[in-house]
């Protein structure tokens, strides 16, 4: 527990929590209209009183979009790796634990999926699903899927030569048993830590992928989107970049240097 | 340091080496590897490890296995469980050939034969308690529904070998290595075996911790009747262990005799400079001692020699050693060699 009162992990901490709770809360307090209300007379306008943040090219606030932004976003990432994890975490344990033919063949699949760029992969797969949110989470979580999958992997590969399984093979205990009670357990660790960065990087996919257009449509708001429709006005009204963009931003941060810090909390030998 | 030198005088258990129907029997075992793949599509080359091995154990008895790095003595510790498969030969256990058991006749055998591990660090699942730990093999055979059902079973177990009380619910690092190899060997019990092999389980303790857990698994041989086939290269700790000692040499065992007949009258010239190796806590007997070293390297165990595996370090080869392998043959009621010049 010492360990995330460290500077990195209390920042880290700090902003997921802070990020997430605003996410999670800010739906509730405000209507989803105050998102897309429109104030004519003040397009493009810089930070004041009225809006914080500055507004967008239609008079909307930026305070307001960015924070609703937030639950669409961290939604479809959350999403998507939840997907990457229901999908990676069996065919990595498989692969690494039976080995052989099996191993070989899912292992070349992934192979073949690790040869394109994620993000590729992910335009490819929304765009021949067509733009909805549904769609956005599985095309990020197909793609991050073989990452997983080689991780978990090489993790069961290194759980299963532990003198404890052989331990529990001498012992007779079945495969599954076995999977549940000694592999699981050690490999997991990994997979939360995997799973924080993966979070990172999915958020900069959502983004990528709203920007282009494939992702999240409007008039919902994500920062993806936010920051795509401010590309016209970089010039004129540097803030409706810099606001989604410093929230994506922030975001990514907080959850590596969280990621960071978990990795050392999480390994036993740290346990008293 | 007093403990562990006092116990290489201390006798080995004794009487309970009796001359009753073996435990386990080995006969002309064989075990084969698979090394690389040369290519892609050709046949992996394969590495004899093990060639021509037999032995017996009885019950309630301590077979010692002494050899190098790499002369196969933890081959033949998972040979016997059945852990690997055998090429060749055959094993016997209680009479019963358990050779090509397999399945679930294999899950019922291993309830009467276990495993004690070196690595005391490794050997026990760092996210477990050690409630769970030794009730597991309970478990798995049907005896309990859950570790919290063999608790106080698990208590004696604890008690029996030398744990503290509330070791329980503390996971295995809150323990020293001494201790941990302690929570392995009540692991091993749990289902009450016969025979366990214990593959160089004290090889990873400190000298002072060593001796304690030689003396526990004499008490528990004494207290439960069991045999071991005990796999170490210290021999200081096999002489004052075993009641029969097996020396192994890439592969093939060279000598096997009751443990004073080996230690005080070695025949096979791979014993004699073993046993020279070993030293002599006098400083005026150690000096006065002749060290026997033969030059040469250790055989390849992918292209071994032809002849006695021995026969390029051994002062008193001839070309028959070179040419034709030296059986093992009775030279007293229970001391045998493979040597052709003994």
């Amino acid at each position: 527990m010492r360990r995330f009162l460290s500077a990195k992990g209390l920042v880290g901490l700090t902003l997921v929590v802070l990020i997430v709770a605003i996410a999670l809360v800010a739906p509730l307090f405000i209507p989803e209209t105050a998102g897309t209300r429109m104030d004519m007379r003040a397009r493009l306008a810089g930070p004041s009183l009225v809006h914080p943040f500055g507004t967008d090219q239609l008079g909307r606030d930026l305070l307001v979009r960015v924070v609703l932004g937030a639950h669409t976003s961290l939604t479809i990432a959350g999403l998507a790796v939840l997907l990457s994890i229901v999908v990676g975490l069996p065919l990595g344990v498989v692969s690494g634990y039976y080995r052989g033919h099996l191993d070989n063949l899912l292992m070349r699949l992934v192979d073949t999926l690790l040869a394109f760029p994620a993000l590729l992969l992910a335009l490819t797969i929304s765009a021949m699903l067509g733009p909805s949110l549904q769609n956005t989470v599985i095309a990020i979580g197909v793609a991050f899927t073989p990452y997983l999958a080689r991780i978990v992997r090489g993790e069961a590969l290194r759980v299963v030569q532990m003198p404890y399984v052989e331990a529990a093979r001498a012992a007779g205990t079945s495969d599954p048993m076995m999977i549940v009670r000694h592999i699981l357990p050690n490999i997991m660790p990994q997979v939360i830590v995997q799973a924080t960065i993966s979070l990172a990087f999915a958020i900069l996919a959502e983004a990528g992928l709203s920007f282009l257009g494939l992702g999240t449509q409007p008039p919902a708001s994500s920062w993806g989107l936010m920051i795509q429709a401010s590309r016209d006005y970089l010039d004129r009204a540097p803030w409706t970049a810099l606001v989604p963009g410093a929230a994506v931003a922030m975001t990514v941060l907080g959850l590596n240097m969280f990621g960071d810090v978990l990795r050392d909390v999480l390994d036993p030998r740290a346990r008293a | 340091m007093s403990a562990a030198l006092s116990m290489t005088t201390a006798p080995a258990t004794p009487g309970l080496a009796t001359a009753a129907d073996p435990i386990l029997s080995v006969r002309g075992l064989s075990v084969e590897y698979e090394a690389s793949r040369p290519g892609f599509w050709s046949k992996p080359t394969r590495v004899q490890a093990l060639r021509d091995i037999s032995f017996d154990i009885r019950p309630g008895e301590t077979l010692g296995l002494v050899g190098e790095s790499g002369s196969g003595k933890t081959t033949i510790g998972r040979a016997v469980l059945r852990r690997i498969d055998t090429s060749d030969g055959r094993i016997l256990f209680k009479g019963q050939d358990i050779t090509n058991v397999r399945g679930e006749a294999l899950r019922k055998l291993r309830r009467h034969m276990q495993l004690v591990f070196q690595d005391p660090y490794a050997s026990l699942n760092p996210r477990m308690r050690v409630l769970d730990i030794v009730a597991e093999p309970l478990i798995v055979h049907g005896i309990v529904r859950s570790a919290e059902e063999a608790r106080d079973q698990i208590g004696e177990l604890l008690r029996l070998t030398g744990l503290p009380r509330d070791a329980h619910d503390r996971f295995p690092h809150a323990f020293s290595g001494g201790q941990r190899q302690r929570i392995g060997i009540a692991r091993a019990l749990a289902l009450k075996p016969e025979f366990i092999v214990a593959d160089e389980p004290v090889s990873a303790l400190d000298v002072s911790v060593r001796a304690q857990v030689v003396n526990l698994l004499q008490d528990l041989q004494k207290e439960l009747g069991l045999a071991y086939l005990f796999i170490a290269h210290d021999l200081s700790v096999v002489r004052h262990i075993s009641h029969r000692v097996a020396i192994l040499h890439s592969g093939r065992l060279v000598e096997i005799a009751d443990r004073d007949t080996l230690y005080e009258n070695p025949l096979h010239p791979y014993t004699e400079a073993l046993l020279s190796a070993v030293p002599v806590p006098h400083p005026r007997t150690q000096r006065a001692r002749k060290r026997l070293i033969y030059k040469g390297d250790i055989p390849d165990v992918a292209h071994w020699p032809t002849g006695c595996h021995f026969h390029a370090r051994c002062p008193h080869a001839t070309e028959r050693c070179s040419l034709q392998v030296p059986p093992l043959v009775r030279k007293a009621p229970d001391h045998q060699v493979a040597c052709w010049h003994r």
